[in-house]
């Protein structure tokens, strides 16, 4: 006897009462079942029976007033644009029809041939894509036509990177049509099963690509987030063993971001992970290695409308060095292999996201990864100065701030307190819980800018550290003083009475007490005049220690005893900011150092309990 | 008799569609393996209705405009986000009609498709806007002990234990057993399998059955 599952049974049933068979007939058919089916079926059939609500006539005659115009503004349109340079309404049949004849008769046509290289943002893109699906309709071989949507995958990621080095918003229609070629290749190749190679270079490709996207959040056009997110959900299920099916992730579970989240991982339940105090599904559809309870992970996850966290990816690999550094400082030279900073080469791959271009003399961010052949650059991204300010508006403002986490942040919110002020969780803010769990009391370092007198979170760090709650701390840049408060990237703090006042725009470590509402200024440190570049700044993990000499991720940095220094002593392991410059011998020389860790933070750190368990629902990928 | 009981009417004649072009005849067939009985007419209409004919496009808006009015009211409990649901996805539907080809996926799937994804937006927007959902508790939607009878529910009641829901159970209640549509248009809306719309809507009975029968489960 074939086994049905109950789901099919009940849902045979439902469709049976639906064309009019009874109850009881059902009942009769699955005794074994009746008890189960029969307060399902009563309920569907009540939930059938309830009369809809029924909209109120005037909204609904207004709307249709609205709805017959623009009928007839489109009923026009045709015949008013024939001749305009609108080509929106008109330009893809008409693309589709020249791209056709051009292709069926061999033709080399000037625009097709133009539109080839043509990005999203051209009126030509239309051309390109529909040349793309024309190529698609003569092929019949199915395999064939994945391979072909395998390749216009790629050109579209291709284009969308391009994009990002011109530093434009990333567009819908090339979103959509990254979404539509993976989604298409992964249906065919469910069919084909025996086709492994070609499965293999879809979810090769398709991994690089997730990656690429989840790095490019902040490079999409804010119209363009729902076809983000619909991309992004069909390149990560293109991953999954037979395609686009039942268990894949839906575009809905990252409509709220997706987030970074590190830490240790402790098990729940079957499903649920806590790591740094936030809970993480783990299904399915999670791709990476299997979850030991205890072990360090770094997710990608992404964010529902309710705030719940599900596992896109997981890397069980450590979380510390080299990932996550970020130096930041003056391009002293650039080649076609890397970028020299501080007399420091890191190396560039063509996995390695490059916003703008980049060019000698100008101020970047470089995030560190790692390859095969070592730590290279993952990002490269210009480093942006605030537009200067007016009367209206405040500039916005980047800075660090080091404070206690303050309330409840495990249950879903997007406001966290810490240290007195109120932190806004961006949609891709990065949790980094190597060190602790992210909950009340824990020192944190935010990572922030101030617009609008609304503080965001770009990432929080949880620290080693057992600095007591009051005490905070700030590396921002001195606005102003008046009536007695000074003003530090914005944030109003106190200080003591006749303390010499910092010169505007002068960069500043500040140490804090909280006392009441008002943070108090314990000391200061000038870490950069207003008008000095050529300092760098490092986020770092120490590897090394050999007396005044660090090893840290981007080469070696010299903190003598007159570089200023903060936070608790070296040790390896422990992570650290770092300002310096080369002296004359090439040295890189630290003239501020802020250590954060007290202890090392280990990056795989003992298992927390006896017996490691894993993750059963984890998908290791094809 | 139990067989015909047991066996989903797939087809309606397809004598209609025998005299028309190939294509429109393979959407016909499409039309009936998603079941729907009255699609071909509702095709029928949809091809007039991109062409611009004004009482094609009445008829349409007539049809949809109080179901997607129905199914924005069971999901924000709010009259006016409900009205300016149905607006919105009317002035979209009319827009983009010229996009919609039938391959499978009936007029009534897609146009509940750019309801969905507006509902999306709608919602992401209010939370990003920190509004905060003022519905009433469950306590208030509970059944009492007449409710049980094999009556229908009260809209309200039913309205108030679907924001208890998840987004999935909510919209496949409200999809297949309030706006009727089929599995497959089910999950064409909410890019799901059919599969996965068979587990949730065992799971989204079964939620929705502890939430209105609370300490009878």
């Amino acid at each position: 006897m074939q086994f049905r599952s109950f789901n099919s049974i009940l849902d045979e049933c439902l469709a049976a009462i639906q064309q009019g068979a009874t109850l009881e007939e059902c009942m009769v058919r699955y005794p074994a079942h009746a008890e189960r089916l029969e307060p399902l079926l009563t309920l569907a059939n009540r939930v059938r029976s309830t009369p809809p609500a029924l909209p109120r006539p005037w909204p609904q005659a207004a709307a249709w007033q609205r709805v017959r115009q623009r009928a007839t503004d489109l009923r026009a349109e045709p015949r008013s644009v024939q001749l305009s340079l609108d080509y929106s309404a008109w330009l893809r049949p008409v693309a589709i029809t020249v791209a056709l004849l051009l292709a069926l008769f061999g033709a080399t046509g000037g625009t097709v041939l133009a539109a080839q290289n043509s990005l999203p943002d051209s009126p030509l893109y239309r051309v390109k894509l529909a040349t793309e699906d024309v190529r698609l309709w003569v092929v019949f071989d199915d395999v064939h036509k994945a391979e072909i949507l395998i390749d216009q995958s790629n050109e579209r990621m291709n284009e969308i990177l391009e994009m990002n080095r011109q530093d434009k918003a990333v567009p819908s229609n090339v979103l959509s049509a990254l979404r539509s070629r993976n989604e298409r290749a992964a249906d065919i190749l469910a069919e084909h099963q025996d086709e492994t190679g070609l499965t293999t270079t879809l979810v090769q490709q398709a991994e690089a690509q997730e990656g690429n996207l989840v790095l490019l959040f902040n490079q999409v056009s804010k119209t363009a987030y729902t076809p983000y997110t619909e991309a992004l959900a069909a390149t990560h299920n293109a991953r999954l063993p037979g395609g686009q099916g039942a268990a894949g992730i839906h575009p809905e579970e990252l409509s709220d971001g997706v987030q970074h989240i590190s830490g240790v991982a402790e098990k729940v339940n079957e499903n649920l992970w806590n790591v740094g105090g936030l809970e993480v599904r783990v299904d399915q559809t999670t791709i990476g290695q299997p979850i030991e309870n205890g072990s360090a992970v770094s997710f990608v996850v992404g964010k529902n409308s309710r705030g719940q966290l599900r596992a896109l990816t997981v890397s069980t690999r450590p979380a510390g060095p080299p990932s996550g550094s970020v130096v930041s400082g003056q391009v002293e030279q650039v080649t076609d292999q890397g970028i020299v900073i501080a007399g420091q080469f890191i190396p560039i791959t063509s996995q390695t996201l490059l916003t703008g271009t980049i060019k000698k003399g100008q101020r970047v961010e470089v995030k560190f990864g790692k390859s095969d052949s070592g730590v290279v650059a993952s990002t490269v991204r210009p480093v942006t100065t605030p537009a200067p300010a007016d009367d209206e508006q405040e500039p916005p403002s980047q800075f660090t701030f080091e404070g206690v986490i303050e309330g409840d942040v495990k249950k879903p919110t997007n406001e966290w307190k810490i240290g007195g002020l109120s932190f806004t969780i961006t949609p891709d803010t990065a949790i980094d819980a190597s060190a602790g769990q992210a909950k009340s009391g824990a020192r944190v370092l935010v990572e922030a800018t101030r617009q609008e007198k609304q503080l965001s979170a770009h990432k929080i760090t949880v620290l080693a550290s057992d600095s007591p709650p009051e005490s905070a701390a700030l590396i921002g840049v001195f606005d102003k003083s008046r009536d007695g408060v000074w003003y530090v990237s914005g944030l109003q703090l106190v200080p003591p009475e006749r303390t010499t006042e910092p010169i505007p725009g002068t960069l500043l470590f500040v140490d804090l007490a909280r006392h009441g509402g008002d943070l108090e200024v314990k000391s200061y440190t000038r870490i950069q005049a207003p008008d000095d570049t050529s300092l760098v700044r490092l986020d770092v993990t120490i590897t090394k220690l050999e007396g005044a000499i660090w090893t840290v991720d981007f080469g070696t940095v010299r903190v003598s005893s007159t570089s200023d220094f903060s936070g608790p002593e070296e040790v390896v392991g422990a992570r650290a900011i770092v300002w310096g410059r080369r002296n004359q011998n090439g040295v890189l020389e630290a003239s501020f150092a802020r250590v954060l860790d007290k202890t090392a933070v280990v990056p795989t750190p003992a298992p927390a309990s006896p017996a490691p368990t894993t993750a059963p629902a984890g998908n290791a990928g094809p | 008799m139990r067989a015909a009981v047991w066996t989903l009417p797939l087809a309606k004649s397809l004598d209609k569609a025998r005299d028309v072009s190939a294509r429109e005849k393979a959407a016909g067939d499409m039309a009936a393996r998603a079941g729907a009985p009255d699609v071909l007419a509702e095709w029928d209409l949809v091809k007039r209705a991109q062409a611009f004919d004004g009482a094609a496009i009445e008829a349409l808006y007539q049809a949809y405009y109080p179901k997607v009015y129905n199914y924005g009211f069971l999901q924000m409990g709010d009259v006016q986000a409900a009205e300016d649901l149905a607006s919105d996805v009317m002035l979209k539907m009319i827009e983009s009609i010229n996009k919609y080809h039938f391959r499978g996926l009936p007029f009534g799937a897609w146009v509940f498709r750019i309801a969905r994804n507006r509902l999306i937006d709608l919602h992401r927007r209010r939370r990003r806007r920190g509004e905060v959902d003022l519905s009433e508790t469950l306590s208030s939607a509970l059944a009492s002990p007449h409710a049980l009878a094999e009556r229908a529910l009260e809209r309200g009641q039913l309205q108030v234990a679907l924001k208890h829901l998840t987004d999935e159970q909510r919209q496949v209640i409200v999809l297949k057993f309030i706006e009727g549509f089929d599995n497959r248009s089910v999950g064409k809306i909410m890019a799901r399998s059919e599969g996965a719309v068979k587990s949730l809507q065992h799971r989204a009975l079964g939620s929705l059955r502890r939430l209105l029968y609370h300490d009878r489960v």
